[in-house]
C-alpha cells in the first residue's frame, strides 16, 4: 500500500513537472516569436542603411551630452572605503576614468591626469579612476598605482555593474568627465594623446576663480 | 514586413528625436543609451570552401532613471548568414531602487563575491564571457559594514537556459581600524539528468580578511564547496585557498598571489560561476586551459619606479594541475620597461614567456609614442611571437604597426604580420596587412577597418579563446545618446 501511494505520488509530481514545463515552453517560445519577427525581415545590410541614416541625422545636429546627470555610484576605494560620486561634486569638475592595467592607453591617460591633478587639486578638480578588472588585478593594483605615481582617488568596480551597467562602457579607457554640480561636460571611449588639453581647457572652465588662484597665474602664464 | 521596419524606424527615430532634441532629463528624470554596432564583410576562413559573408552585431541599451528607481534593458541583434546561429532578443532587463548605499535591484545583473571563490559572474567582451544572472538582489555598501543578498538563476552553457539556481548572501564589517572580515555562503542548485525528480545541491562557504598598515596590505580568502556528485566521475566536495600581500614604498612596490584550489569550481571548469583570480600576468589558467579541476600556483612581482617617467614591471607566476590525468604545467616569466624620454617621446618595451604544457611562447612588445605637436601624435607599435609546441616544429609571428592621430577627431593605423606558417593558408596566411580609420564625433565614434587580422589564442579573466583569423571589413559605430 505504502509503495502504492509512493508510485502515485511521484506519477503525479512527474505529470505536474512535466505540465509546467510544457506551460513555461509555450510562453517561451510565444515570447521568442515575438521578439524575432523583428530581426527576421531586418537583413543586415538594410538594418545598416536605416541606422547610418539615424545616425548621420544625429552627427549633423548631435552636440556633445550635455545636461545630463552623471549616474550616482557607490563603490569601494583600493583601501576598502566606501566613496560615492555624490560627495566628489560641489569644489569643482569631477573626471571619471575607467582604466584596467593591461590598458596601456589607459595607463597614459591616467600618467597625464596625474599632472593635471598636481596642477588643479586645490582648486577643487577631482579624479576617480575605476578599475574595471573585478578581482582578477586585485593582488597587483596597488603597487601598479604606487609605481605610476598616482595620487587621486583609485575605485573597484568587483563586478562591472557601475562600467558595464551605470555608464554603458564597451571599452576601456572610457572616460566621463562633470561640472561641480553632476553634469556630463566631456566624454571619450580611447584617451589619445592631446586629450588632455580639451580637458584643462574644461577644468579652467569649471573652477572658481575667487577659490583657486592658479587660475589666473597659469593662463597668464 | 512594412508593419516591423515602420515600427523599427519609428521607434529609433523618436529616440534619437528625444536624445538630441529634448534635454531628456529634469531634476527628477533621465534617459540615456548607448549603441554598438559591428558589421563585417569578410572570408571565411573557417570553411574550406572561399565564401566572402557579411555578419551583423548590434548592441543597444537603454535606461530611464525617476528619482531614485531606474529601470533599463540590453537588445542585441546578431545576424551571422546562418539562420540557426542568429538571434534577436532582449538579453538584459531590470529594474531597481537604491538609496543612500542600499540597493533592491530584480532582473539581470553581474555580482562577485569578494574574490570570487563562491560566486564570480561578469561579463568579458575581450573572450565573449558572460555568465550574467536573473533574480533579485538586495544590496548595502556603508562605511563599516556591506552585504549583498540574491536569489537568481544562471545559464546552462550547452542549452542556453537558466537552469541553475543560485542563493546567496555575503557581508563583511570592519570591526577595527585596517581590518576587515567577510563571510559568504552560495547554494547552487542544478537538475540531475539522471533522475528527473532529484536536484543536486552544492554549498560553497567562505571566508575572508584583510589587514592593512602603514605599506602592507593582506588578504586572505578560504572557501570549501559540499554537495552533491554532480556525476559518477566527480567529486561534490572541495576547497579553495586565496592569499595576496602587497608591500609598497616610494621607489618600489612588491606583490604576491597564492591559489590553491581542488573541485571548487562550479558546474565545470571551463564554463564555471566561480573562480580565483587567474594568478598569472597574461590573465591564464589551468583551470580554464587544461579543463583541470584542481591547481595550485603563485604569483610574485615588483615595480619599479626610480623617477616618475620611469617604470619597470617584473612578473613571475608558476601553476600546477592537482589531481588531473596528466600533469599540467603553466609559468609565465614578464618584464616591461615604461619610459618617457621627453614631454614629446614615451617608449614601452616588454618581454613575456609563458612555458605550458602543451606549447611555449615567447612575446616581444615594443611601442614608441612622438608627439609632433600637443594634439597630433605618430605611434609605432611592433612586436613578435614565437610558439614552441610540444613536439611540433617552432613558428612565429611578427607584427608592426604605424599610427598617426589627431586628438579627439580622428586616427589613422596602417599595419600588418608575417609569419612563417604554411601549413593552412586560408586560417592563417604568411602575410596580412591592414588599414584602420577611427573617426571620432562628439557622441559617436566610427571605425572601418579593412585587411587582414591575424587570430590566435586570446586569454582574458583566467578564460582563453582561439581566434580564427579575420580577412575582410569591419566597421564598428559607437553612439552614447
Amino acid at each position: 500500500m505504502l509503495k502504492k501511494d509512493n508510485f502515485e505520488h511521484r506519477n503525479k509530481t512527474n505529470q505536474d513537472l512535466i505540465n509546467r514545463l510544457y506551460f513555461m515552453k509555450q510562453i517561451n517560445i510565444k515570447w521568442h516569436n515575438a521578439v524575432s519577427n523583428v530581426g527576421r525581415i531586418m537583413n543586415p545590410r538594410l538594418f545598416i542603411i536605416v541606422l547610418c541614416v539615424l545616425l548621420l541625422t544625429s552627427f549633423a545636429y548631435g552636440q556633445t551630452i550635455k545636461s545630463k546627470t552623471a549616474p550616482e555610484f557607490s563603490l569601494k576605494d583600493i583601501n576598502g572605503n566606501k566613496v560615492t560620486l555624490k560627495e566628489n561634486y560641489g569644489e569643482g569638475p569631477v573626471y571619471i576614468s575607467f582604466w584596467a592595467t593591461w590598458c596601456k592607453p589607459c595607463r597614459e591617460e591616467l600618467k597625464i591626469i596625474q599632472e593635471l591633478y598636481k596642477k588643479y587639486e586645490e582648486c577643487g578638480f577631482k579624479v576617480l579612476a575605476v578599475n574595471t578588472e573585478g578581482p582578477k588585478a586585485s593582488g597587483k593594483i596597488k603597487s601598479f598605482v604606487k609605481s605610476n605615481g598616482w595620487t587621486f582617488n583609485i575605485l573597484i568596480d568587483n563586478d562591472g555593474e557601475v562600467f558595464r551597467r551605470k555608464y554603458k562602457g564597451f571599452a576601456v579607457p572610457y572616460t566621463v568627465m562633470t561640472d561641480p554640480e553632476g553634469n556630463i561636460i566631456f566624454s571619450t571611449v580611447g584617451f589619445k594623446p592631446g586629450d588632455e588639453k580639451h580637458v584643462e581647457e574644461l577644468i579652467l572652465d569649471h573652477i572658481s576663480p575667487t577659490t583657486c588662484a592658479i587660475n589666473e597665474t597659469e593662463t597668464e602664464e | 514586413m512594412k508593419k516591423y521596419i515602420a515600427i523599427f524606424t519609428g521607434g529609433l527615430i523618436c529616440l534619437l528625436f528625444v536624445a538630441e532634441y529634448c534635454p531628456a532629463q529634469d531634476d527628477y528624470w533621465s534617459v540615456s543609451a548607448a549603441n554598438w554596432m559591428q558589421y563585417w564583410y569578410f572570408e571565411d576562413s573557417t570553411s574550406n570552401h572561399d565564401a566572402r559573408e557579411d555578419s551583423l552585431d548590434n548592441r543597444f541599451i537603454v535606461d530611464f532613471n525617476l528619482g531614485d528607481f531606474y529601470t533599463g534593458m540590453w537588445m542585441r541583434l546578431l545576424q551571422l548568414n546562418r539562420p540557426d546561429e542568429s538571434s534577436e532578443k532582449i538579453t538584459q532587463r531590470y529594474f531597481g531602487w537604491r538609496q543612500d548605499g542600499f540597493n533592491i535591484h530584480v532582473g539581470n545583473f553581474y555580482q562577485v563575491f569578494d574574490k570570487g571563490l563562491t560566486l564570480n559572474t561578469f561579463l568579458d567582451d575581450a573572450v565573449y564571457y558572460d555568465n550574467n544572472l536573473d533574480g533579485v538582489r538586495a544590496s548595502g555598501l556603508f562605511d563599516k559594514y556591506e552585504f549583498d543578498v540574491l536569489s537568481a538563476r544562471g545559464i546552462e552553457a550547452t542549452n542556453g537556459e537558466r537552469d541553475y539556481v543560485f542563493r546567496g548572501a555575503r557581508g563583511a564589517v570592519r570591526p577595527v581600524e585596517h581590518t576587515a572580515i567577510g563571510v559568504s555562503y552560495v547554494r547552487f542548485k542544478r537538475n540531475d539528468f539522471m533522475n528527473f525528480n532529484r536536484s543536486l545541491n552544492s554549498n560553497i562557504t567562505g571566508i575572508n580578511s584583510r589587514f592593512m598598515i602603514g605599506p602592507i596590505d593582506l588578504y586572505g580568502e578560504y572557501a570549501v564547496r559540499r554537495g552533491a556528485k554532480p556525476d559518477p566521475f566527480s567529486e561534490g566536495n572541495g576547497d579553495g585557498t586565496y592569499l595576496s600581500g602587497s608591500l609598497v614604498f616610494e621607489k618600489i612596490s612588491i606583490f604576491s598571489e597564492y591559489k590553491n584550489i581542488i573541485n571548487l569550481v562550479y558546474p565545470n571548469p571551463q564554463n564555471r560561476f566561480n573562480a580565483p583570480p587567474p594568478v598569472s600576468h597574461s590573465g591564464r589558467s589551468l583551470t580554464d586551459l587544461a579543463a583541470v579541476k584542481g591547481e595550485r600556483g603563485y604569483q610574485a612581482g615588483a615595480l619599479l619606479s626610480p623617477t616618475y617617467d620611469l617604470n619597470f614591471d617584473f612578473s613571475y607566476s608558476e601553476a600546477f594541475s592537482r589531481n588531473a590525468p596528466v600533469d599540467y604545467y603553466l609559468a609565465e616569466k614578464y618584464g616591461g620597461v615604461r619610459w618617457s624620454i621627453t614631454s614629446d617621446l614615451v617608449i614601452n618595451y616588454n618581454w613575456d614567456r609563458i612555458d605550458y604544457t602543451i606549447e611555449d611562447e615567447i612575446e616581444n612588445y615594443f611601442d614608441v609614442y612622438y608627439y609632433l605637436r600637443y594634439d597630433l601624435t605618430l605611434s609605432l607599435a611592433a612586436y613578435t611571437r614565437r610558439f614552441i609546441p610540444e613536439g611540433g616544429e617552432d613558428y612565429h609571428e611578427n607584427y608592426l604597426t604605424l599610427g598617426f592621430g589627431l586628438a579627439n577627431k580622428f586616427q589613422l593605423s596602417l599595419g600588418g604580420s608575417t609569419s612563417n606558417r604554411d601549413t593552412n593558408p586560408q586560417q592563417d596566411p604568411k602575410k596580412l596587412a591592414f588599414a584602420e580609420l577611427t573617426v571620432r564625433f562628439p557622441n559617436h565614434e566610427l571605425v572601418i577597418f579593412n585587411g587582414g587580422e591575424r587570430g590566435g589564442l586570446i586569454c582574458s579573466s583566467g578564460i582563453c579563446q582561439t581566434r580564427p583569423t579575420f580577412q575582410g571589413t569591419r566597421i564598428v559605430l559607437f553612439s552614447r545618446f
